[in-house]
């Protein structure tokens, strides 16, 4: 007896060792070596874990560029041209240096001859390049915005409007710049509460552009009931967080950042040329606002909500946007579902400890990190570029395309909502109702899984009422003829 | 045959509280026709019913996180509320001449939840045939239900403690202060106990290291 649970409990251990053996060939196969973890926000906004959908490709600093470069100062801004140049704001040495795709440096654009006198920059914060090459440099200290054309040369400058309405020491110091495909130049303005402010092509100021609603304080409301005037003078003002970055879409519209205290607001807007925000949100339980689930205070910097501070538009409706606080990059749909976050803070290739501004390079992100002076590029993995395959062709509205890449997506990652939704919803297309109902529930889209629910339902009952009416005809029928049966029956024996 | 008459003949009192509700719960206290099994017999239901309805209401109706759906939760939620309300009923009541005993009460709040159980079961069975636009039916059924229930439990507060209505209400409305006052007791009682254990472990800690 002892000897055959010997030989079982052995042949057990060999079983668990040969599973064991196999995972360790298998997993570092499948892993794929990033310092972060992919996520993304389900239906009940609970985090769950996902493959990374970019992975670092390479990241280069200023000597890589050119060694005679030196290092860069505080860097702050980062513009992709629509030729493909980049353009690197260093705030700190005062200059903007421009690099193509390879890293071979163009140029270093330090000044500009107006009027003959060479003139500097002072701290330059940002930068945009329109289709015509003009360049636009927020030359913030120097409280100025220079347009200068391809080759550098000094086409015109806008300075300080002259409104009402600013107070007396206010200096003009833009911080972010846009240029619209009209011609429109939006700036992010320090200390500019009112708006992004907006001048026309000539140069001249027409308005504020976007406003960030500072929602009301009922409890705060209440208070200031009982205040006395002087109480009432010590409270802080109500003023609205100030814009942080923008980003032109395809469509001219605008989409900017601006922190929330909290978090739970969106921290996204997309703005349309009247400056109405018509960004869209599908979803109840998660803000468009980077994190959900974040530890409210401790830590150092690593707690509290995201602050979103850059942006770019993409493609088909997507959009990407740039956490300070834990360096992670979130990109959601056109219907303002989350698709996946990647990067984060750290020191580690693939991570930023200071990040200050996201572009797109091709279909590649690249971050520039001020801490370092370094500019980290991230190439999408199959699994990204799968996303962004399938949300194009359904934003296209070829909802049929999608489902072979819906298809992949849930074959890589089970827990991917939107592709359980994805292929319930061309299903339901087809007419596959009762199929389309168990992968509408998967992906927990409950418009589509009700109307595929009532369309189940008419067939179902389509099916069933003829015979319940027929075999219901039939015994009232019976019943019929039993009464007339008994009567019959009953006046003969009377007669 | 006989045994089912029978219980159908004990749970006649329940139906006659849901039309009749003044002599039905006249009948219970003072013609001495209710008993304490069968008020948790019909709590027993209430709980069945709830945990019918959380596991089974459609998705359309219901989309909390299936992992969020538990029924032993369930039922120590809905025990703790009715202990909570008798317990702080009968402690409101003592100091305000009512006449209901502690058993009163809770035989009381059992008997009025007739009409949750005839509502909720149907209630979550329809919702399993509804589309989005019409889980109004459901929550209709639903509504009725809580509120005959919410009016039963007034009325048998009232019958029970041979009350007027005014009175009654205010000793309702007195009964969730106390209600708050037992739960901020419990809470500092659960936080002194753990401080107090905290403290003898670490003298525990202390005596075992040395």
């Amino acid at each position: 007896m002892q000897g055959r649970y010997y030989k079982i409990t052995k042949k057990f251990a060999a079983i668990v060792l040969a599973i064991v053996l196999a995972a360790g060939w298998v997993i570092p196969v499948l892993a794929e070596s990033t310092p972060f973890q992919g996520y993304s926000y389900n239906f009940w906004g609970t985090l769950v874990p996902a493959p990374a959908a970019y992975v670092p490709l390479r990241s280069f600093n200023a000597a890589e560029i050119d060694p005679e470069l030196g290092g860069f100062n505080n860097p702050s801004d980062l513009h992709v041209c629509p030729f493909g140049y980049i353009y690197i704001v260093d705030t700190g040495n005062n200059r903007i240096v421009v690099a193509d795709e390879e890293l071979n440096l163009q140029r270093v654009i330090s000044g500009f001859y107006m009027d003959g006198v060479w003139q500097e920059f002072d701290r330059p914060n940002g930068i945009f390049v329109t289709w015509d090459g003009d360049i636009y440099i927020a030359d913030t200290l120097n409280e100025r915005i220079p347009i200068l054309d391809w080759d550098g040369n000094f086409i015109r400058m806008i300075r300080e409007p002259q409104v009402e309405g600013l107070e007396d020491g206010f200096a003009f110091r833009p911080l972010s710049i846009l240029v619209d495909r009209g011609g429109r130049v939006y700036v992010i303005v320090q200390h500019v509460f009112e708006g992004i402010m907006n001048f026309n092509v000539e140069g001249e100021f027409v308005g504020y552009f976007g406003t960030i609603e500072t929602g009301r304080q009922w409890l705060e409301i209440f208070w200031r009931l009982f205040m006395t005037d002087r109480q009432l003078q010590g409270q802080n003002r109500f003023i609205p967080t100030e814009f942080q970055g923008m980003a032109l879409d395809q469509y001219n519209f605008v989409f900017t950042t601006n922190i929330e205290p909290w978090g739970n607001n969106n921290q996204v807007m997309r703005l349309n040329p009247r400056g109405q925000d018509v960004l869209l949100n599908l979803n109840d339980t998660v803000s468009i606002s980077g994190d959900q689930r974040f530890r409210v205070v401790g830590f150092g910097q690593l707690s509290g909500p995201s602050q979103l501070i850059d942006i770019i538009a993409r493609p088909y409706g997507m959009f990407t946007a740039l956490d300070r606080v834990r360096g992670r990059l979130y990109t959601y749909d056109s219907e303002g579902n989350l698709l996946y976050v990647f990067s984060g803070w750290g020191s580690l290739e693939g991570m930023t400890r200071r990040p200050v501004a996201v572009e797109m390079l091709g279909d590649d992100i690249i971050v520039l990190d001020a801490h370092f002076g370094r500019i980290l590029q991230f190439t999408p993995t199959e699994y990204g570029a799968l996303i962004n395959e399938a949300i194009a062709m359904r934003y296209r509205g070829d909802e049929a395309a999608a489902v072979d890449a819906w298809r992949r997506l849930t074959a890589l990652d089970e827990n991917f909502q939107l592709a359980w939704a994805g292929i319930g919803r061309s299903l339901l297309a087809e007419g596959d109702n009762q199929a389309a109902m168990y992968y509408l529930h998967r992906g927990m889209d409950m418009v589509h899984y009700s109307i595929a629910f009532r369309r189940h339902r008419l067939e179902v009952l389509q099916g069933v009422l003829p015979t319940v009416f027929t075999v219901g005809t039939g015994l009232v029928g019976l019943l019929i003829a039993y009464k007339i049966f008994r009567v019959v029956k009953r006046r003969v024996a009377e007669a | 045959m006989s045994a089912v008459k029978r219980f159908f003949g004990l749970y006649a009192l329940p139906m006659r509280i849901m039309v009749q509700p003044f002599a039905g719960f006249y009948a219970m206290k003072f013609e001495g026709q209710g008993t304490m099994k069968l008020a948790f017999f019909n709590f027993a239901l209430l709980c069945l019913s709830f945990m019918y309805n959380n596991q089974y209401a459609s998705i359309l109706v219901d989309d909390s996180h299936p992992l969020m759906r538990n029924s032993v939760v369930d039922v120590v939620v809905l025990t703790a509320m009715v202990l909570l309300f008798s317990v702080a009923n009968w402690s409101v009541t003592s100091l305000t001449d009512g006449e209901g005993r502690f058993k009163d009460i809770v035989m009381a709040i059992c008997y009025a939840m007739t009409p949750l159980i005839l509502t909720m079961i149907p209630a979550t069975i329809i919702s399993t045939f509804l589309s989005s636009d019409e889980t109004g039916f459901y929550f209709l059924l639903m509504g009725v239900g809580m509120f005959y229930f919410i009016l039963l439990v007034f009325v048998g507060l009232i019958t029970v403690h041979n009350y007027g209505a005014v009175k009654a209400l205010l000793t309702v409305l007195l009964t969730f202060v106390a209600i708050l006052i037992i739960v901020f007791l419990l809470t500092l009682l659960l936080t002194l106990w753990q401080q107090l254990y905290g403290f003898i472990y670490s003298v525990y800690l202390e005596i075992t290291f040395r």
